[in-house]
């Protein structure tokens, strides 16, 4: 469902938008960025998404035909686990994200996003169901905020260049495996839920 | 000024000379809900048909675009951002109405400085061979006359290198779709299209147009003859719609 994937990312991009508009000064920190596209790719759940730095305003990309910037990849529980370690250098070595292209761009992306007034959880939430909205948000956020710190600590040597593994990217997204996991957990959640009431109800019965 | 001819303007007798204005005064109420009623029609859909259009257009600062029958002007707003003050895109339509709400729309937008307004046949494109990095025709193939006609304009002023996207209303996948579909557009719109537009017709004939329009292996064969190499398409919303993509080389 290509258009279900779109409509999630342009939801996430007006609300980018919104943030941006309020905030003269990120905004022109963003210019000298202007034409510059940017791939993160997660994997799973596997999802793509481009985010390219216009005169005003980004665009988010479900797919992207052209040349780009900076790419980062890496496994969605490793950007989680990455996002609550005390450590985040000697997490990184552990779980490891893959970033190719511009370091110098990336860092200062990261660090207008990190400063943008945005609740990505809630964001993505909106966009995919509670759960995995929470564990994207921490990805995202986790993104924003150590980034810096990755770049940092990125050995030359042992950056791993996505292109060479693209066995790992040559197909688009499949956003509608993505969404059916998506609709798993929440039918989960919802039956556990369901049995906790009824649980619950039965306690109660014994109780009184 | 008794004696000034008249001529039929509906039901209306008005002057000879003030017919062009009415008609245009016509068009520019049209104009003027076309985007409401796109919205409608399609759900909000063809916004995300657009942005799908955007994604594969692989467009740069600096690039040349053409959105040929731009109407309002969607895609050539989209455009202007990426292309920045070192590019140029130009929003062409055949139809003088149609275009100046285009420019009013753009305006709105905030674009003023990057972007050109040529009122202009896909048939017969006025600008010199080699010159866009990217064309873009939406909904408009469909109304073209001479479609054959205007895929070889545009082969001829795309650059070497550049691409072609052509966004139209295509052939369902399913069969069932296509039933569903069938219902709501000949039924559905022409409702819709009187309500908002007081203009059943017109929509009665955007439907019939729908019809009559290429397959998806037709318009690529048309595409190829035309000169464009390679030629993909990709089905979008069970091939109610699709997304045609030609390379010169
Ligand atoms: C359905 S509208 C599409 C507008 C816009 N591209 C969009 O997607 O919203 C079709 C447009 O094609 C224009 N048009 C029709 N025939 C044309 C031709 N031969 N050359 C250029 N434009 C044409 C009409 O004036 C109209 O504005």
């Amino acid at each position: 469902m290509r258009t279900l994937k779109l409509a999630g990312i342009a939801a996430i991009e007006t609300l980018v938008n919104q943030a941006l508009k309020y905030d003269p000064v990120s905004k022109k920190r963003l210019e000298n960025l202007q034409g510059q596209v940017f791939g993160f790719h997660f994997q799973q759940p596997d999802l793509d998404v481009y985010l390219m730095i216009e005169t005003q305003q980004l665009r988010l990309m479900g797919q992207w035909d052209g040349d780009t910037q900076a790419e980062v990849s890496g496994l969605m529980k490793d950007f989680i686990q990455l996002a609550s370690a005390e450590d985040k250098t000697q997490a990184l070595m552990e779980f490891g994200l893959q970033v190719q292209g511009s370091t110098q761009s990336l860092s200062v992306l990261q660090s207008v996003m990190s400063s943008l007034n945005i609740d990505w959880e809630a964001a993505i939430a909106d966009v995919t169901g509670d759960v995995p909205g929470h564990l994207i948000a921490d990805g995202i956020r986790f993104l924003a905020s150590s980034a810096q710190s990755i770049i940092g600590n990125l050995d030359r040597s042992s950056r791993n260049f996505i292109k060479e593994e693209s066995g790992l990217f040559a197909h688009p997204v499949q956003a509608e495996e993505f969404s059916k996991k998506v609709a798993d957990v929440r039918f989960q959640s919802d039956r556990l839920q369901a049995r906790i009431n009824k649980l619950k109800q039965q306690m109660e019965a014994i109780q009184q | 000024m008794s004696e000034q001819e008249t001529i039929d303007f509906g039901y209306q007798q008005v002057p000879k000379s003030e017919k062009k204005n009415k008609v245009a005064e016509v068009f520019h109420s049209v104009a003027n809900k076309y985007d409401v009623m796109n919205d409608l029609m399609s759900f909000g859909i063809h916004r995300l048909w657009k942005r799908f259009t955007i994604e594969l257009s692989a467009a740069r600062p600096g690039h040349k675009i053409l959105d040929i029958a731009g109407g309002t002007g969607d895609l050539a707003s989209a455009f202007a951002n990426i292309v920045g003050d070192q590019g140029n895109v130009v929003l062409a339509d055949i139809n003088g109405s149609m275009l100046e709400v285009g420019r009013e729309r753009m305006v709105d937008r905030g674009h003023t400085s990057n972007v050109d307004y040529i009122q202009a046949n896909a048939e017969e494109l006025p600008f010199p061979d080699n010159y866009f990095n990217c064309i873009t025709i939406a909904f408009g193939l469909r109304n073209v006359t001479d479609k054959q006609k205007a895929l070889e304009s545009m082969f001829r002023v795309l650059k070497p290198g550049g691409r072609l996207l052509v966004l139209e209303f295509s052939k369902p996948t399913s069969q069932l779709l296509s039933k569903v579909y069938d219902e709501y557009s000949f039924k559905a719109l022409p409702l819709m299209g009187k309500l908002v537009t007081d203009d059943a017709d017109s929509y009665k004939y955007l439907a019939e147009s729908i019809r009559m329009h290429p397959d998806q292996e037709t318009l690529k064969a048309m595409m190829q003859k035309a000169g464009f190499d390679p030629v993909t398409y990709h089905n979008m919303t069970g091939g109610i719609v699709a997304l045609h993509r030609g390379i010169k080389l």
